[in-house]
């Protein structure tokens, strides 16, 4: 994809010594991934492990939205393949080189941080250019590269600011023109939006997408907002306590879970769980639990009565309680009263089906005519 | 007190803080007033008593008769040349000390900044034998570098900006790091100018003790080759009894103090900043 500006790999001038074809490390077999993990473990100091036997293969100029709760590891994550965190175990490939233990600046991936991480002390065009002398850019190539990256992020006017004069949707776009100046092998995003108020960031995801379309680089984003991985990731890692628990596109997390954690915390609502026998459990999108009984209907039955109702103006959000205390949810523009006693249909192809381990086994002929 | 009324607690406390502040008023104040008051009294109206406060006559030549009586030049140029040196060389260990402590781990960092620590409770009386003993040996009393050297090292310079470097985020040195710095590019280009504040506050108290200091110059030195300001005061004192010339001994304090007050006025915001500061953010 041709870029919109002339920024060329940094190293080329420096000290970067990261390109592939000069490198005598040996190439592992995973040539066609940009990032290979394999087996990441971080113990802190503390004795804490935030992050265990962690492997992930990243494609070349996805965008990989890295999503789970707040302290699954996901900063740690990020800061390992950063160089910011030194790696317990493991190794960390970037086009097939090992660069487990190369220093951060030689690694050709470059960061935006949760808190923006500006210089507070140098303008934006500092900012920007600070880290292009490092890497040995002549004066030239450097004006060059600011205007690009500065009329990237709609911030021309801005080079002389300091950042302490920025709103935070400007502050944001600095950090990432600086991280896009260095035109890395890899971007780091960790939840760049996080600090801006809601409608910026609605705003800011667009850019994002398009910048990341526009310049193709590699991006490992993270976020804990599902939403927000669903709209922007074309791949979707969802973590949970330090470990990968699904990665594949935003249909396939959404449509086909792994394991009840996937099909928990991706969507909105969160996939209905409920437990069935056998320490088998039964799942369900609320989208798909019907209050009449079809004709013709082989699935799951399910006795519950209506908790709570909210009104979200198209429908109502009910949340409902099972015989055994097993809360779930749906959302259905009927009136139903609270404390009311139903069924929901839910039919066998809708359904999933997770073992004993949480883990998915398949549903077929699972549960044809299942009542709980 | 927000509900106007005065009660008998309230007027004690009034009380009690308007004489605390009469109290500091008076201990810090009235000192640095006498002492301009005096230099510029004549040598009978300095040894009245009771003293007066003002002086019945404004005598400006006494600073003209300290100046050339101390060879106010000569100690004026050691001074200024040791307390440079000695900034220079604190910048030059301290700051990377205090980096370290407050953004490195290394092995035993909880235990070196546990001695530095308690090097701050440690009396210069108990110490300055084995300084004066380990600096004969080496040949260094009486030199410039004797005054300079064992004073690039002060447990105070390096707690105080320590504590300052601890607020500046990691996160600033971590995007520093992924610019390509190496560790002394950060501590020059990133965490000195961004807790300015912090070392000039720390460079002026440095300037402060080294320029008033009597006590290690003293010990140090056996001639006036390197000896500073303050000693030279302490040669305006009469070694037989005659009178003491106390207007002209003030005029020497005051050249003293003169420099210092300056400097303070001009960077006193920083001091300020430096203990109310926030990494920078
Ligand atoms: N320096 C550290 N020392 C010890 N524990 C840490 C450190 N940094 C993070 N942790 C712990 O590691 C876990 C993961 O943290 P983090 O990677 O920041 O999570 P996330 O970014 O997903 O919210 C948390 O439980 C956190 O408390
Ligand atoms: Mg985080």
């Amino acid at each position: 994809m041709p870029g919109p500006h002339r920024i060329k790999n940094y190293g080329r001038h420096g000290r970067g010594d990261y390109r592939p074809a000069i490198n005598s490390e040996k190439r592992i077999d995973a040539a066609e991934s940009m990032i290979s993990l394999k087996g990441l473990k971080k113990t802190y100091p503390n004795g804490f492990t935030a992050i265990d036997n962690l492997n992930l293969d990243i494609q070349d100029g996805s965008f990989t939205v890295l999503v789970g709760p707040s302290g699954c590891g996901k900063t740690t994550f990020l800061r390992m393949i950063a160089g910011c965190e030194e790696c317990t175990e493991g190794e960390i490939f970037i086009r097939g080189r090992n660069i487990t233990k190369k220093a951060p600046g030689d690694r050709g991936v470059a960061m935006v941080f949760q808190n923006y991480a500006l210089y507070p002390h140098m303008t934006v065009e500092k900012n920007i250019s600070f880290g292009l002398k490092n890497y040995g850019y002549g004066r030239e190539e450097i004006r060059a590269i600011l205007r690009d990256v500065l009329e990237l992020v709609g911030l021309l006017d801005y080079a002389k600011s300091k950042p302490s004069s920025l709103s935070g949707g400007q502050r944001q776009r600095v950090a990432l023109a600086r991280a896009i100046s260095k035109s890395p092998e890899v971007f780091l995003m960790d939840e760049p939006l996080s600090n801006l108020d809601a409608r910026l960031r609605v705003q800011m995801r667009g850019e994002l997408i398009r910048i990341h379309q526009k310049i193709g680089s590699t991006t490992i984003y993270i976020t804990h907002d599902q939403v927000e991985a669903m709209t922007m990731g074309d791949c979707i890692a969802v973590m949970n306590e330090g470990a990968i628990m699904q990665c594949g596109s935003p249909d396939e997390v959404y449509n086909n879970p792994a394991n009840i954690f996937t099909a928990r915390f991706i969507g909105d609502p969160g996939m209905n769980i409920v437990a069935w026998r056998d320490g088998v459990s039964l799942g369900f999108r609320s989208s798909k639990a019907l209050l009449q009984r079809p004709s013709q209907f082989a699935g799951l039955t399910l006795n519950a009565a209506v908790r709570t109702r909210e009104h979200l103006g198209e429908v109502y959000r009910y949340t409902l309680a099972t015989a055994r205390g097993e809360e779930i949810e749906i959302r259905n523009d009927y009136l139903l009263e609270t404390g009311r006693h139903l069924a929901i249909y839910i039919r066998g192809e809708n359904l999933y089906a997770f073992g004993a381990d949480s883990g998915r086994i398949p549903t077929a002929g699972l549960v044809d005519d299942a009542e709980i | 007190m927000s509900d106007g009324t005065l009660s008998p607690k309230k007027i004690l406390m009034g009380a009690l803080t308007a004489a605390v502040f009469a109290a500091l008023l008076a201990a810090f104040i009235f000192p640095m007033f006498f002492m301009l008051s005096t230099s510029f009294k004549t040598l009978r109206e300095a040894n009245i008593t009771p003293p007066s406060l003002i002086p019945s006559e404004f005598h400006p030549e006494n600073y003209a008769a300290a100046w050339r009586r101390m060879n106010f030049p000569h100690y004026l140029l050691n001074s200024v040349f040791i307390t440079v040196c000695t900034i220079a060389g604190q910048l030059l260990v301290c700051v990377p000390c205090a980096y370290a402590f407050a953004k490195k781990q290394f092995r035993f960092k909880n235990i070196l900044f546990a001695l530095v620590l308690f090097d701050l409770v440690v009396p210069a009386q108990a110490v300055f034998l084995s300084y004066y003993l380990i600096e004969s040996r080496l040949g260094w009393i009486d030199t410039y570098r004797g005054l300079v050297v064992p004073f690039a090292y002060s447990a105070y310079t390096i707690f105080f900006l320590t504590q300052g470097f601890k607020t500046v985020p990691d996160e600033i040195l971590d995007a520093a790091r992924m610019d390509g710095s190496s560790e002394i590019q950060i501590i020059a280009l990133i965490m000195a100018p961004i807790a300015k504040p912090v070392i000039i506050a720390a460079t002026l108290f440095t300037f402060a003790y080294k320029w008033n200091d009597y006590f290690w110059t003293s010990i140090l030195t056996t001639s006036e080759a390197v000896r500073t300001i303050p000693m030279a005061i302490q040669n305006l004192m009469p070694t037989d009894h005659t009178i003491r010339e106390w207007h002209i001994i003030m005029s020497g304090n005051v050249m003293l103090f003169a420099p210092m007050f300056v400097i303070y006025i001009l960077a006193g915001k920083y001091i300020k900043e430096s203990f109310t500061y926030r990494g920078g953010r």
